[in-house]
């Protein structure tokens, strides 16, 4: 009883508190929850299919070299027919977005936008975690991870040719 | 009363400018250097600068520089899943304080950006800039280019700063060919770097030289890099274009990998040449990337001649945007994560004011101010000297440019370690100067304290060595002696009037006077007694 009477008054002590700083003028003394049925749902009882009837841009249609160069900044690989479709598909979807009037309005980054970033002192943290790092590796080579080699540049082939000159020279 | 003051002020003001502008021997007006009197090459510059901080840009992780290879790598550079970034408060303050160093707006909100693209050094797949919003921009650098060869006389020259931005580094990539395989070190993956992006507004080698010394001087005197390019701390790429004055740019090529000013200078002089050759023979400059080969000095495409590579850039999500507030302004609402104001206060004397305080309080010569300024220990060193303000200037930076250094140079230290003190060098200065020694016997003094690391103080060194300059009287005495003695030299002088055959008489009155006297009164002197 005595336990009730404390929170009964707790409660209403922190609603006090809420209420100086909210302006609840517009709110009748009624219980805090409304039964379902008093206020209406904005969760539709029904699936719905809604469709813009506004002027949507041209589908765009995706050619073997657009293909091609997307798989090689992206390396994904999509070159069937249901990927091209599923992508066309995508990109009708987010056409509808031009429906939109965004004029004048930033673009939203993240939604914690109004917050500054946190900094962190310039400090050393973590020390040498090589042995865990390299044991990720497949191939590792006295500490340095091991790759294939990338595009051959064309000073390679030079730099063969020049030694194959200074060799005739030495003999 | 006022206007006459200020009137006043005015005159004085204009007069240092002129006599500052005298010093700098500037044209106001520039003429555009154009070779062949046909082409003008249009450089810009791109400098990365890693900002000297304990711990990486996004990780506190080390970032000392020669580490073993994979050393100093975090979970976050080496992108493992679940890692987020958390920005360097002191690599944001470097960023804030190179911007107002040049002039820079900082811009109270910055994003962070990702720029795609794959290779081995580059675990994540994307390297975290900033692109559209940076830290800073509109920022300006003034230069001067000291020993032109295509102007007799050193002449300034300004480029716009577009814009600062915080990036991180990638590792670095061991081509190992012999074996068809890279090796991948990724210690230098996420080390912070500040990239200055330069307008298109230098036209030679020698401009883009002496602009990114400039560069590494101001950051090294701000404290937020080291300029060490043969670390790899100051990274320069080149975009090199040519045109004809009146008709729009031309297709520009991007070199990259340049390690030195003086590849710097090459490979921007050889790309120009390249460039006015292929449009001249008639054919188009393709756009690409190249690098500079140190060995032919010459540079060479490095990408295919395909599409232009494609970074798809997007905000970085992990990062939210970074606010900062300048509490010097009226309105402030210190809603930001860092002060502006307080940084600014951190700002040393830029290297162009101190060499204008050379120059202006110290009447030094354009070359010894700016060797002066160049070199902090240098420059405290003289300070030190002249804080004995009745020391000539010119002759004790005669003294510690020529000779000192010199002498330095031959036991390989510096003027840090220097076995002379400032102090000890302000005594020969000061004999010298009162007329009891001569700059042969300093010199001497100098080697005896350096070299030879004498241990008694100047004076004492030149009183047991009887080094005292000859008084007028006694070297009188060694002329007339030296003119009996060689009385068949001197009548072929009086005949042929010779400057050799004089050179021949001082030289024996040197030797006579044991290097203590005077040779410009020796001259004046022996000049007087040949002609009676």
């Amino acid at each position: 009883m005595e336990v009730a009477c404390l929170r009964q008054g707790l409660l209403r002590y922190t609603w006090r508190k809420l209420s100086a700083r909210i302006n609840f003028s517009n709110v009748t003394s009624q219980p805090a929850f409304v039964t379902a049925k008093q206020e209406r749902s904005k969760v539709p009882q029904h699936p719905v299919s809604p469709s813009i009837n506004e002027d949507l841009p041209p589908k765009t249609e995706v050619d073997l070299q657009l293909v091609q160069r997307l798989e090689k900044l992206s390396l994904v690989d999509f070159v069937n027919k249901e990927g091209l479709t599923r992508l066309e598909a995508a990109i009708s979807m987010a056409d509808q977005l031009c429906v939109v009037n965004t004029e004048g309005v930033e673009p939203m980054i993240t939604v914690l936008e109004d917050r500054s970033l946190p900094l962190a002192e310039d400090e050393v943290h973590s020390g040498d975690l090589s042995e865990e790092l390299l044991a990720c590796a497949q191939e590792t080579l006295e500490d340095y991870f091991v790759v294939p080699p990338g595009n051959i540049t064309y000073s390679e082939e030079k730099g063969y040719y020049r030694e194959l000159d200074q060799g005739e020279e030495d003999i | 009363r006022s206007g006459r003051k200020m009137r006043h002020q005015l005159r004085l003001q204009t007069r240092l400018q002129n006599a500052l502008l005298r010093h700098y021997n500037i044209n106001s007006q520039y003429k555009p250097h154009l070779i062949r009197d046909y082409w003008e090459p249009v450089i810009g510059l791109e400098i990365h600068a890693q900002i000297s901080s304990i711990s990486k840009l996004f990780s506190r992780v080390g970032t000392r520089y020669g580490a073993p290879p994979n050393t100093q790598v975090g979970i976050f550079e080496s992108a493992h899943p679940g890692t987020l970034p958390v920005l360097n408060k002191r690599c944001v303050e470097a960023g804030i304080k190179t911007a107002l160093a040049f002039g820079a707006t900082v811009n109270k909100i910055s994003l962070f950006d990702r720029k795609h693209y794959f290779y081995p050094d580059l675990p994540a797949g994307y390297q975290i800039t900033q692109l559209d919003y940076p830290l800073a921009s509109n920022g300006r650098l003034e230069f001067i280019v000291l020993n032109s060869s295509l102007h007799k006389h050193p002449y300034r020259h300004s480029v716009d700063l577009l814009q600062l931005q915080l990036e991180e580094d990638s590792g670095k990539s061991i081509h190992d060919k012999d074996n068809n395989r890279v090796l991948v070190d990724l210690n230098r993956a996420g080390q912070p770097l500040m990239e200055l992006v330069f307008a298109p507004g230098l036209r030679n080698g020698e401009e883009a030289a002496a602009m990114v010394k400039e560069v590494a001087l101001i950051l090294t005197r701000i404290g937020t890099c080291n300029g060490r390019m043969h670390e790899g701390a100051l990274r320069v790429d080149a975009n090199i274009s040519v045109h004809r004055p009146d008709e729009p740019l031309g297709t520009r090529t991007e070199v990259k990998n340049l390690g030195s000013i003086g590849s710097l200078l090459k490979a921007v002089d050889y790309e120009i040449q390249r460039q006015i050759d292929i449009l001249e023979s008639g054919g188009n400059v393709t756009s690409e990337t190249r690098s500079f080969d140190t060995h032919t000095q010459e540079t060479i495409s490095m990408r295919d001649k395909e599409v232009i590579q494609d970074y798809r850039f997007m905000p970085e999500p992990n990062l939210l945007p970074l606010r900062l507030h300048d509490s010097s302004e009226p309105n402030c609402q210190y809603d930001g994560s860092l002060d502006i104001s307080k940084v600014r206060a951190k700002i040393p004397e830029l290297p162009e004011a101190t060499r204008q305080k050379l120059i202006r309080d110290y009447g030094l010569s354009l070359e010894n101010a700016f060797l002066l300024a160049s070199k902090d220990d240098l420059l405290d060193y003289f300070m030190a000297v002249m804080s004995n303000t009745k020391r000539s200037s010119k002759l004790v930076c005669n003294l510690l440019l020529n000779n000192l250094l010199e002498a330095l140079n031959s036991i390989n230290t510096d003027i840090t370690n220097s076995p002379l003190s400032a102090s000890a060098f302000g005594e020969i200065v000061d004999l010298q100067q009162s007329c009891r020694i001569v700059t042969n016997i300093s010199q001497q003094v100098i080697s005896a304290i350096c070299i030879e690391r004498d241990s008694r103080s100047p004076t004492q060194i030149v009183l047991d060595n009887n080094w005292l300059q000859l008084s007028n009287d006694v070297m009188e005495e060694i002329v007339e002696k030296i003119l009996a003695d060689n009385l068949e030299l001197v009548e072929k002088y009086k005949k042929s009037k010779k400057k050799k055959l004089l050179n021949a008489l001082m030289g024996k009155i040197n030797k006579a006077s044991d290097n203590r006297a005077n040779m410009k009164i020796v001259n004046d002197v022996l000049l007087k007694k040949l002609s009676s």
